[in-house]
């Protein structure tokens, strides 16, 4: 109690990086009475948070973050009411349809590990059924492995909501501000940046693709690579499709929008300059994953792309993200989501407000702990999300 | 499949890729031209070739100057490959283009950028009626298919607007009125420059031959300080305001708009060179050398693409960037490069005179009204950009995300200059200051089966 005590004085928890993990943790501390400062190097979304793929999906994420996924969805499916907004998530399904025996291989093999573990939110669906649901898939599909209730989400959108939100509850906001340097002064945490000092009891950092940048200015030494993956955007079509579709065994998300354009993402990475703050698309990856939504959609042959963008996200080396104390106390790492974060935002946020509070978390985070690359660099075997 | 391999790769047949092919072929350099036209030219000798067989005199002699050009072009060696949309440029000097269905990668020792000009957005209420077009559009259609209406009217200033006009009268066809908006302040700030514009008295003789044969077959409508195009669903007529407090309303089907042409950056933006806003022109340009050197040692800008300076300083634009990259695989060419420096700067001294005199006042380049539409591709209007600006859009990219503006298939070629000053009028930033849009590939769109044609054939 005496550490709740402390942090609960007026000084506020500093967050660094308003993307939906900052913005998030702001919009819970801010709901619990908890001043927050929230500082921004560029501005509210700009980076993986406010251009990913959108994807709200529980499926085929790795068994360890289950757990949080399913916790966020709960928030997801509150998503309007919580942050006063229309239409916030778009609650569909979301299925990886297997295009060949191997495909349809690796889903049994999937949804057996998963009920190993005890999860019973992942279905195989087959051919018939899957035509009747999606008629424009291609006819060759042999079926595939689907979630109920997953959907999308206008990620740009959801940030903005998170931050408007906590910002109405009185979180501070401030852009462009970067971070200099994170200094221990006795008790405290002295955050120096481009615009002044500010001393607080707890740093959060939420900085994505330079999360490693900022806790190596707390003292802990964590990698992470700056990756750009690539999307698409399509002129608009006539509605055809009310789910999000990608592969298995292969990389793909596919969404229609409201207006009828399609976002076509797929894991494929462009070049990252994180320093510049700069991607570069690569054409032969474009082309990959472009390919691959020929597969599943051959009817879209003569639709025209309009844009091609990638966000600068965060990779770890195994892919979970990295949230949970740092090595000094006061310091809470959340990022390196390795582009899957969007979807875990809102558990992720309401976990972050719990560690800055010294409050019990719902989910627990042991598989994220950022301690756990300091001894074997390896992750147990049979936790590798390969589907 | 391995990428083909060019010294030079030359993207627009203008006069500017059509004259840095003669100097690069010459000096014996593998060099390919890609364009996106069906023949070469550009937009200013636009089908030249054809309409040199029945040669309509109303295209005026300007036009047919660039036959010797056109012809040396055809003759010179050069790889020329029409028809084609240049979509990336990457950090690898890889030109991505689609050609027939196919997307291509070819790489290059150097990338002469020759991609022209685009006519300046005119967002006048009503502008996105049928009826209502370019007047660079109404110059394209007579051009290539003899095409025009009786009966138009043309709105705007600028040479092209007094030059299709006059080709219009020529040509036969009843031209209803032409209404200028050149102001008279645009003529105070422009005369000290007079004097430099003499250097080009042909030019200046042309331009005054165009407004006299205008003056002695249209009404010729000055001082004029609203536009309003009229209509429901189709273009009905034209109203406007004088600066006396005069209305004059004018049926007409045809409105052609045009107030001047800036440099078409989207492909040197989205390829990530350096630029700079143009105080005097009032757009964004390429930071070059004076060869045409870009911000990527290995990338020219030849032509209006890097400043607006018109045909016969394009084509020297084209010799000058050529004739450096020549130099630069060992074979100096001093004197040739002199000279093309001296001709271009020539040919360049009428630009400050024009660029004043045909700048629209704020009054043209903003909207006049809150539902004049901005973003034509995503149809949001003035007042649509400005409740995006009050809930805490602070520059272009964030408007997009705000409101769509310039998320459509134009990629902000219609709006971006008029958001971004839209911008610098709520914030007091400068234009330098606010920036433009993060331009993206596909500059163009294309389809996804031509994207995916790299790995192989689109799936049945």
């Amino acid at each position: 109690m005496a550490r709740l005590t402390r942090t609960a004085a007026m000084r506020p928890v500093v967050i660094i990086g308003a993307g939906i993990q900052g913005c998030a943790t702001a919009f819970f501390l801010s709901q619990r009475g908890q001043p927050v400062i929230v500082l921004e190097k560029d501005h509210v979304g700009r980076h993986a948070s406010g251009v990913n793929a959108g994807g709200v999906r529980r499926l085929g994420r790795d068994i360890a973050e289950i757990p949080l996924s399913v916790a966020s969805m709960d928030w997801w499916n509150q998503i309007d009411q919580l942050l006063d907004i229309d239409e916030g998530f778009h609650r569909q399904f979301y299925v990886k349809v297997a295009l060949d025996d191997a495909g349809a291989d690796l889903a049994s093999r999937r949804i057996q590990q998963l009920h190993r573990a005890g999860f019973q939110h992942e279905i195989w669906v087959d051919r018939d059924q899957l035509l009747c649901r999606i008629p424009h898939l291609t006819k060759s599909v042999f079926g595939g492995v689907l979630v109920e209730g997953d959907g999308w989400a206008l990620p740009w959108k959801i940030t903005r909501a998170f931050h408007d939100k906590a910002a109405a509850l009185g979180a501070e906001f401030r852009t462009p501000v970067t971070v200099t340097s994170i200094d221990r002064s006795g008790e405290h945490w002295q955050v120096t940046t481009d615009k002044g000092m500010i001393e607080t009891d707890i740093v959060v950092n939420c900085a994505g693709a330079w999360g490693a940048q900022i806790a190596k200015m707390t003292g802990d030494n964590l990698v992470i690579e700056a990756h750009a993956p690539m999307l698409v955007i399509t002129d608009r079509q006539p509605m055809f499709l009310q789910s999000v579709v990608g592969v298995m065994g292969g990389t793909l998300s596919f969404k229609q929008l409201d207006n009828g354009s399609m976002v076509i993402g797929g894991g494929q990475r462009g070049v990252a300059d994180a320093a510049r703050n700069l991607t570069q698309i690569i054409p032969a990856g474009l082309s990959s994953f472009v390919m691959t939504a020929g597969r599943v959609f051959p009817h879209l042959r003569d639709v025209a792309i309009l844009r091609a963008w990638a966000g600068i996200e965060g990779y770890t080396k195994d892919n979970l993200p990295i949230i949970g104390n740092g090595s000094q106390a006061g310091i809470i790492h959340g990022f390196g989501f390795s582009a899957h974060g969007f979807q875990l935002g809102p558990a992720v946020g309401e976990a972050l407000a719990d560690l800055a509070m010294a409050r019990q978390t719902r989910v627990n985070l042991t598989p994220f702990s950022p301690h756990r690359f300091a001894g074997s660099s390896r992750r147990p075997l049979g936790v590798k999300e390969a589907l | 499949m391995a990428n083909q391999h060019f010294q030079i790769v030359i993207i627009g047949a203008g006069p500017a890729g059509m004259a840095a092919a003669l100097t690069t072929t010459k000096a014996g350099l593998e060099t390919i031209v890609i364009d996106d036209q069906k023949d070469s030219g550009g937009q200013v000798y636009r089908n030249l070739q054809a309409n040199q067989e029945t040669s309509p005199a109303y295209l005026g002699q300007s036009y047919y100057d660039g036959a010797k050009l056109a012809q040396s072009f055809a003759d010179c060696g050069a790889v020329y490959r029409p028809d084609c949309t240049v979509w990336q440029i990457t950090d690898m000097h890889e030109v991505a283009l689609v050609s027939r269905g196919k997307a291509e990668l070819i790489t290059a020792d150097y990338i002469i950028i020759a991609t022209g000009a685009i006519e300046r957005p005119m967002p006048v209420k009503g502008w996105t009626l049928p009826g209502v077009m370019s007047v660079g559009g109404a110059q394209t259609l007579l051009k290539q298919a003899a095409l025009g209406a009786d009966n138009a009217v043309f709105v705007g200033s600028g040479p092209l607007l007094y030059l299709t006009a006059w080709q219009y009268i020529k040509a036969g066809l009843a031209v209803r009125a032409v209404i200028d908006i050149t102001g008279e302040k645009q003529w105070r700030s422009a005369i000290p420059f007079a004097p430099l514009a003499l250097l080009q008295p042909d030019m200046l003789a042309m331009g005054r031959k165009w407004i006299g044969d205008i003056r002695r077959n249209t009404e010729l409508i000055y001082s004029v300080s609203t536009i309003e195009i009229i209509g429901q669903s189709q273009a009905q007529g034209v109203s406007c305001t004088l600066s006396s407090g005069d209305k004059i309303d004018i049926d007409a089907n045809h409105i052609f708009l045009h107030q001047g042409v800036v440099p078409n950056v989207n492909l040197t933006m989205a390829t990530g060179l350096a630029h700079q806003w143009d105080h005097q022109a009032h757009c964004w340009r390429p930071v070059i050398d004076v060869t045409g050197k870009s911000s990527d040692e290995q990338i020219y800008i030849a032509g209006d693409g890097g400043g607006i300076g018109g045909a016969k300083a394009a084509a020297i634009a084209g010799r000058l960037a050529a004739s450096a990259i020549v130099a630069r695989y060992g074979k100096p060419r001093f004197l040739a490069q002199l000279y093309y420096k001296l001709r271009h700067l020539h040919y360049l001294s009428i630009r400050p005179f024009l660029d004043r005199l045909y700048l629209p006042s704020a009054d043209f380049r903003l909207a006049q009204t809150d539902e004049t539409i901005i973003c034509r591709c995503e149809a949001v209007s003035k007042a649509g950009v400005n409740a995006a600006l009050a809930s805490g859009a602070s520059g272009p990219n964030q408007l997009k995300a705000f409101c769509r503006a310039g998320m459509g298939r134009c990629q902000g070629r219609s709006c971006g200059l008029v958001v971004q000053e839209m911008i610098a009028s709520h914030t007091g930033q400068s234009m330098a200051e606010i920036g433009y849009y993060r331009l993206r590939p596909p500059v163009k769109p294309i389809t996804l089966a031509e994207l995916a044609s790299l790995e192989g054939p689109w799936p049945d």
